[in-house]
């Protein structure tokens, strides 16, 4: 019966064969649910474990460490997780450790996390309950997404609305469609120029009579010595006095019109909401006007002061001794 | 009450299955024990399948491997093959393919032998000789195949596995260690246990209809060929059937 | 002879047997006595082979008793059928050799459990022996489908001996084989019969054997036992049912 006990030699080793894997594959399955190697447990308390089951696997500082044994409704806002966790793990598990629940990847298994507390802690007791946090919730996570994301929608909502005005409003493209409007400008440009050269030439002269008359001498100073003259004079000054003022006043206002007339110019490429406003073109035009009709008073001044004839007089001498000063040397 | 041909006959033949099966219910567990021939009929049952179990476990772990691979790729979860692969084979694949490659063996052989013992009247002879041929024909193969399925499905897991492995190994690169490291990461008690009894059941359910279509095979050469492709086809489908109810089972007692 | 009681070794009264709707044996009635050879003739699908599986238990009869070597088999239960069985042989048509075991296997089967306390030599023994007397010892380590359809009826006959039953029962033995192998057969048929003193109820319709073997001949026509006689005397008869057998 050789035969018979071949058979029964290749049978038993068949079935033990199958026997060891199925017991090796039960050990290692075991050993992976804690079944079999030491291990305690710990407790931590949640408002809400997000789908956390009894088996998912407990992290301790990024190392599998156990698993979860039991989920359980304690009352209307706390869920108890008891935790299995490796004997292993004991020393190095803090009782102040905070327990989160997280998950494996952004659509894993659900995860529990045991993040280390820091050195000065105990190390946990049996069945300990140890503190909760809320981990990085991936459903907050979303939920926070979703809440830019209306933001942006939002914004990109309004961002339409504003082009449709500027595209439709009317005053804008016919302030920058005004062919006339930078020659106006430049027109008013060259007025304040002129005014600011009468203005220099001025006082210039001012200033050299003023200077004759500090010492006495030229007509001014004759007329100084004749009262009556002196008076005439003084209310002269000081009209003059009042006209340059008027004229520093007149040249910042021309000045602030210039700038808001380049940024008007510049606008036509890019968008400036203020430019929408169609008063805004208005009172540019009127600026505008004020200016020209300011430096067309100040000429009117000006020009009566050169007819005044002893002002006259006391410019042509100076510009006598300035042609002489020019052809011996300077004086000064 | 008149019952249409085919409805009291397959009514019939169930009753007639659930009969044969109390009947061997009744037998296993009385004395005398045929145990020479239950060892004899293990190794022709369980030893002699191996080889096609194994060949065809490879492949498909291999090729389930394969196949898988694409969509892991595309949704950029290939490193949890492992873990996809071995689920799928241990809760599912292993189990019923092997049942049904072991069905296509076990259960067809079985018909045809009992069929052509019985049209050959050894079955009478084994009764005038003394031996009760149930004990000694029915009752050794159905615990054959009842206890060599497991086995075998276990085995065949094993090497499925490996073939798996081999298999993620022909584009991608995971050590031996690693792979059944993340593959025992992911089974549990309730993917094993579950699928290894179910095997038990399905072993049970192939030697019971070989055996039966065998030992009440019709007379002649034709009848032995009948009895041997009903058994496979009745088998095959009980696999189903009980694999539909072990899942209901599972899912109830929340092994699932 | 001294009493006929003890003197039967099958006494068949009044067994009626029906499948479905076909009443095959109709209030059959048979003594069959020690020492001789009975051949139960009849045509094919007349329910010869029928009346002997009724004689050794594997189909009951509806009604009617059946007693074997004087033991009434209606009332015994299993192990009692089987220790009658060990005492009665049965040559199946087909032979009914398992196939899957040697030749040798096929001796010991009926040994295993029929004979107790049985060394493994002296089953060894027995066996060679057996093989010997049927002259085929040299294929005990063949297997049945090795072996001619002669030889196959010989280990079958063989497979019957070993337990050297007082009753023997003949299903069809020569049917199949040719003339010389079927006249080989009886020949074996009527020696083992000297050799073991068995009483034996053959089945047959080959009317060579019959004429070879038979001390009497019961004739089976619808379901009953329609005449007993001897070969001679049914050969002579006028009757057209028992020369019918005849042509």
């Amino acid at each position: 019966m050789n035969k018979k006990a071949n058979e029964n030699l290749k049978l038993g080793v068949l079935v033990l064969a199958g026997l060891l894997v199925l017991v090796v594959s039960l050990y290692l399955i075991g050993r992976n649910q804690n079944l079999f190697g030491s291990a305690f447990t710990l407790r931590a308390r949640f408002r809400n474990v997000n789908g956390l089951m009894a088996g998912n696997n407990i992290r301790f500082a990024g190392i599998q460490a156990g698993t979860v044994s039991k989920v359980q409704v304690i009352n209307d806002t706390t869920v108890e997780v008891t935790l299995l966790i490796d004997d292993n793990m004991r020393p190095f598990i803090r009782h102040n450790s905070v327990v989160t629940v997280g998950s494996e990847g952004l659509m894993g298994n659900r995860v529990v996390n045991i993040n280390a507390g820091s050195t000065a802690g105990q190390p946990v007791t049996e069945n300990e309950l140890l503190p909760s946090g809320s981990g990085p919730d991936t459903d907050e996570m979303l939920s926070v997404l979703s809440g830019t994301g209306d933001n942006l929608q939002t914004l990109s909502a309004g961002l339409v609305i504003t082009i449709n005005r500027l595209n439709n409003s009317r005053a804008l493209w016919d302030l920058l469609d005004d062919a006339a409007l930078p020659l106006t400008l430049k027109e008013s440009m060259l007025h304040v120029r002129n005014a600011s050269v009468h203005l220099e030439k001025l006082s210039a002269d001012l200033e050299v009579i003023t200077g004759q008359v500090r010492k006495g001498e030229g007509v001014a100073g004759v007329l100084i010595n004749d009262t009556a003259m002196a008076a005439q004079l003084k209310e002269t000054i000081a009209r003059i006095n009042t006209a340059s003022a008027q004229t520093v006043k007149l040249l910042a206002h021309a000045d602030s019109v210039a700038v808001a007339a380049q940024k008007a110019a510049s606008a036509q490429g890019g968008v400036v909401q203020s430019l929408a406003d169609p008063s805004l073109a208005k009172d540019l035009r009127h600026s505008l006007q004020n200016v020209e009709e300011g430096t067309a008073g100040f000429k009117k001044i000006m020009d009566a002061l050169q007819h005044n004839a002893i002002i006259r007089n006391a410019i042509k001498r100076q510009d006598k001794r300035n042609a002489r000063s020019k052809t011996t040397a300077p004086a000064k | 009450m008149r019952l249409p041909g085919q409805l009291s006959q397959f009514l019939s033949e169930s009753g007639a299955i659930f009969r044969f099966a109390l009947r061997y219910a009744g037998e296993v567990f009385r004395a005398p024990w045929e145990f020479r021939e239950f060892l004899h009929q293990c190794y022709e049952i369980g030893f002699r399948s191996l080889g096609l179990i194994a060949v065809t476990g490879f492949i498909m772990g291999l090729v389930l491997t394969m196949q898988l691979r694409p969509s892991m790729v595309s949704y950029g979860v290939e490193s949890q093959m492992p873990v996809m692969v071995s689920l799928a084979l241990v809760r599912e694949i292993g189990p019923v393919i092997t049942a049904l490659i072991f069905a296509g063996k076990i259960s067809s052989g079985i018909g045809a032998e009992l069929g052509s013992m019985k049209v050959t009247e050894q079955i009478d002879a084994m009764e005038v000789s003394g031996t009760n041929p149930f004990k000694y024909l029915v009752v050794t193969r159905i615990l054959a195949c009842t206890l060599m399925l497991p086995i075998l499905t276990v085995l065949s897991d094993a090497i499925s596995l490996y073939g798996s492995w081999i298999g993620v190994n022909i584009k991608g690169h995971t050590s031996l260690k690693l792979y059944f490291f993340q593959v025992f990461q992911t089974l549990r008690f309730g993917d094993v246990l579950p699928a290894t009894v179910k095997t038990v059941f399905f072993g049970f359910a192939i030697g019971l209809v070989g055996s039966y279509k065998g030992y009440h095979s019709m007379r002649g050469t034709e009848g032995v060929g009948r009895a041997a492709n009903a058994a496979v086809v009745i088998a095959s489908l009980l696999i189903f059937i009980i694999d539909l109810l072990t899942v209901q089972i599972t899912d109830l007692l929340g092994l699932n | 002879m001294s009493s006929p009681e003890k003197n039967i070794a099958i006494a068949i009264n009044k067994v009626t047997k029906s499948f479905g709707d076909r009443t095959v044996l109709n209030e059959f009635t048979l003594n069959v006595v020690k020492g001789e050879n009975v051949v139960v003739l009849g045509r094919s699908g007349s329910g010869k082979s029928v009346l002997i599986k009724c004689i050794i238990g594997l189909h009951q009869p509806d009604s009617g008793h059946i007693s074997v070597l004087g033991i009434d088999i209606g009332t015994l239960d299993h192990p009692g059928m089987d220790k009658l069985r060990a005492r009665v042989g049965f040559l199946f048509q087909s032979n009914a050799l398992y196939d899957s075991m040697t030749v040798r296997e096929n001796l010991f089967f009926p040994m295993r459990r029929h004979v107790k306390d049985i060394t493994a030599t002296q089953a060894e023994q027995k066996i060679m022996e057996t093989l010997e007397h049927v002259g085929l010892a040299h294929t005990a380590s063949m297997m049945p489908s090795e072996l001619s359809g002669g030889m196959q009826k010989r280990i079958a006959l063989a497979r019957t001996l070993v337990l050297n039953p007082e009753v023997i029962l003949y299903d069809e033995p020569t049917t199949g084989l040719d003339p010389i192998t079927a006249r080989e057969i009886s020949t074996l048929i009527n020696d083992t019969q000297k050799r073991y003193n068995t009483t034996s109820v053959i089945i047959s319709h080959d009317m060579k054997c019959v004429e070879h073997t038979a001390d009497r001949i019961a004739v089976l026509l619808n379901g009953q036992c329609y005449k007993i006689d001897t070969y001679e005397s049914l050969r002579n008869s006028n009757d057209a049912e028992i020369t019918r057998f005849f042509e």
